[in-house]
């Protein structure tokens, strides 16, 4: 069959993903069946498409495969009914079989054409016992209840008749009994086909109808997307609601200060969401793939833009980033790749270099926890932008890259820890000694969060590293980091001491729990037993187990930084600010500076910095919450310290 | 809570499209008779002679039915596209049909009216 042709690659992938169903729903068929009922519908499509030129191909491809509804309903009495067809002319008993499954549904007649089958089974099974134990099969009389066919335990009791002919008189039964089936199957398709246009429709018009019900949860809400034309770059949000029988959609352009345009129209159709904005010329089509994802494309006038959306959980409120650099940069900035070696992963990155000049100290910036790109992106902040930024003008050259998994670095986020992590950014150290540009002597990292774990964790084994800076990196093990900053965040949200107190106590036992000996079900088990007794009202302790059950979790709690620490001998810029609740800055860097103390260390400067933040901002009180408010990306002070430090390092 | 109550037109819109169905055999011999048509060609014949418009899902296995009972026949037709055309036709049995179909339809109105 030749496939249609679409100048849209979109609407290439829905018409393929439509065929590859039909060609699913038709697989149960002899080939040439299959091929001509898919040639059919290719050429029902292509007559439609060649019908309407005029309009758009989404549109027109959307309205065909709607006509032609979902190929599972719709070819489902074609299918069973072409299966019973070769069913009755082959004889074959597969085909029987196959065409009973298929038809089962469709009425008593079936079920009791079932059962006949299960009888006939039972006559070649008694053939073969007969084989094995004689004496026990037969045709016997003598007992109370007339004659008997089939299987005695007491063959001593009764006169058995047929002997040897026993074998063929069972398999002469299971031969009438198999024409039977057939005949009446011949009779019963004859009867059905009757009414068969009629309930087609209808079960169609059912199915369908529930189809849709369950699929427009899925696409309602808030997606957002990224629109890159060029050197600029758009955030567009759509909001999608139900309506009516259908939806309508809304169109925000925080970028451009413009929320809540209304679309002219919206549609989902064969996971296919379709927003149009008549005025502006503008459509969106994409494909479904996940609950939170939508993989499409933008189209405004006869531009088009590839643009993936992602569900949005929160609220986007229009935000002032004023730290975020403008292009054109004073300096130079290259996308790259380069490879983890020991774990086979392609690392997407940026390397930020001065202009002018060569020899350049540099260094590798690591992210902190959960999944982020190489802006170390989180709540409409790109921290290590911003501080690259800086120390690029200032003649420190600088790569940062996607985690693995994330954005375009390959591999798998859910499942490495941050052991893995560290390998990710040794080679990235790898990579920048390679580089003409970069003083091989110079190379250092800069980890945030989990990054300054990581940093001490490479220094501590490679020699490549001649420097590390800890942004509020910890000191304490995993497990009591996330006691701390649970309790340390709950209090400054208001809540009350004897409230703190049972939830320290409830965090307490399921991180010791997560922590402990077990493998992964082990312990998922044993956190499902404690939370069901503990918050037998609780739904949400799902989501919280798979949480303390993944591999990075298990790893982080029972991970501690000292003895990493101690065997660093590079060095050291450890800070924190005072107003840090997830790794208050007093306690860990105490922690940080005895054990290099224990290392021997002498090149080490550990600050805490006032008014600071987790993320190195200015902040009021410290808390989470305050994070995406704050205009602030990262304090200047901060980068000023960091840069100074860096450039004061003797060579 | 009360049941909705069905109106007039709901019965009437059940009958109607009732009665079309049962005349999808008959109208789609008639239109063969004419000329050979393929699917989406007849669904518009259907839709300009008699303005009625017909699923996809209820022409497609009424034709299959047909095939079967002899009523049709059918044929791939390649075009220059590359994508060929399934050129259905009417038999002789399915001509028998169609005059039996013609002569019995009026009859039964007749006793209508």
């Amino acid at each position: 069959m030749k496939p249609i042709q679409f100048t849209d690659n979109s609407c290439q992938r829905v018409y393929d993903a439509y065929m590859l169903r039909c060609k699913r729903a038709t697989r149960i068929l002899s080939a040439p069946d299959s091929e001509e009922v898919m040639m059919e519908i290719n050429s029902h499509i292509f007559e439609y498409m060649s019908e309407h030129p005029a309009s758009p191909e989404m549109k027109t491809l959307l309205d065909i495969l709607d006509r032609l509804g979902a190929p599972e309903d719709t070819l489902r009495d074609l299918v069973a009914d072409k299966k019973v067809k070769q069913a009755t002319t082959t004889y074959s008993p597969l085909h029987v079989l196959q065409a009973l499954a298929l038809n089962i549904g469709n009425g008593f007649i079936y079920i009791l054409l079932s059962l006949l089958v299960l009888l006939l089974i039972t006559f070649p099974v008694l053939a073969v016992l007969k084989i094995v134990v004689p004496d026990n099969v037969g045709l016997f009389t003598g007992d109370t209840r007339g004659f008997r066919f089939g299987f005695s335990d007491h063959p001593e009791r009764h006169h058995e008749w047929l002997g040897g002919w026993f074998i063929p008189v069972a398999v002469a039964i299971a031969l009438l009994l198999y024409y039977t089936i057939i005949l009446l199957f011949k009779w019963t398709r004859r009867i059905k086909q009757k009414k068969i246009s009629l309930r087609t429709s209808l079960v169609t018009l059912l199915l369908t109808l529930g189809a849709f019900n369950g699929y427009s949860q899925k696409v309602t809400g808030d997606w957002q997307g990224k629109l890159k034309a060029g050197a600029i770059e758009l955030r567009i949000v759509f909001h999608v609601v139900s309506a009516g029988d259908g939806y309508s959609a809304t169109m925000d352009s925080p970028d451009e200060s413009a929320y809540g345009i209304a679309l002219s129209a919206a549609t989902y159709r064969h996971d296919t969401l379709r927003l149009e904005l008549q005025s502006l010329q503008i459509v969106y089509t994409g494909v479904l793939r996940s609950d939170s994802l939508i993989a499409g494309t933008f189209k405004q006038g006869p531009q088009s833009f590839p643009m993936t959306l992602s569900k949005q959980t929160t609220a986007l409120l229009p935000v002032k980033r004023p730290q975020e650099p403008a292009k054109p940069y004073p300096y130079r900035e290259e996308d790259l790749y380069f490879t983890n070696q020991r774990d086979h992963i392609d690392l997407a990155g940026t390397l930020t270099m001065p202009n002018k000049g060569t020899n350049f100290p540099a260094v590798v910036l690591i992210t902190g926890s959960g999944p982020q790109n190489r802006d170390e992106e989180l709540l409409g902040h790109k921290p290590f932008l911003v501080i690259s930024d800086y120390l690029t003008r200032n003649g420190i050259a600088v790569l940062r890259f996607d985690d693995r998994g994330i954005a375009d670095s390959k591999g798998v986020f859910s499942t490495a820890t941050t052991l893995d992590f560290s390998y990710d950014a040794e080679a990235a150290v790898d990579y920048l000694k390679g580089r003409k540009e970069i003083d091989p002597a110079r190379i250092g990292l800069i980890g945030h969060s989990e990054g300054g774990l990581i940093a001490p964790m490479i220094a501590a084994r490679s020699k490549d590293v001649a420097f590390i800076v800890l942004l509020a990196g910890p000191g304490l093990r995993g497990d009591s980091i996330i006691l701390l900053q649970e309790s340390l965040i709950e209090k400054v949200s208001g809540m009350a001491d004897s409230d703190l107190q049972k939830t320290d106590e409830l965090s307490r036992g399921a991180l010791a729990i997560a922590a402990g000996p077990g493998d992964r079900a082990q312990i998922g088990q044993a956190l499902q037993q404690y939370f069901a007794t503990r918050l037998p009202d609780s739904n949400g302790s799902a989501s919280r187990i798979r949480q303390l059950t993944s591999p990075w979790m298990h790893y982080f709690l029972t991970y501690d930084p000292v003895p990493a620490l101690e065997k660093v001998h590079c060095p050291v810029l450890a800070i924190g600010g005072d107003k840090d609740l997830q790794v208050p800055a007093a306690i860990d860097l105490a922690i940080i500076k005895n054990a290099l103390a224990k290392a021997g260390n002498q090149h080490v400067t550990t600050q805490v910095l006032p008014g600071l933040n987790h993320l190195f901002q200015t902040a009021q009180t410290g808390s989470p919450n305050e994070y995406s408010q704050i205009e602030e990306t990262f304090s200047p002070t901060a980068l000023t310290l960091i840069g100074n430090w860096i450039l004061q390092l003797k060579h | 809570m009360q049941q909705p109550r069905m109106t007039k037109t709901d019965f009437l819109g059940n009958w109607t499209s009732q009665v079309l169905k049962g005349m999808l055999p008959l109208i789609v011999l008639f239109l063969l008779k004419k000329k050979t048509l393929y699917g989406y060609e007849m669904i518009q014949e259907i839709r300009t002679v008699f303005g009625i418009d017909v699923a996809e899902g209820t022409l497609y296995p009424l034709l299959v039915r047909l095939l079967k009972e002899d009523q049709l026949s059918s044929q791939w037709v390649e075009q220059p596209s590359g994508i060929p055309r399934k050129y259905y036709s009417i038999t002789p049995t399915g001509k028998k049909s169609l005059t039996a179909m013609q002569t019995y339809l009026p009859g039964l109105l007749s006793k209508i009216n």
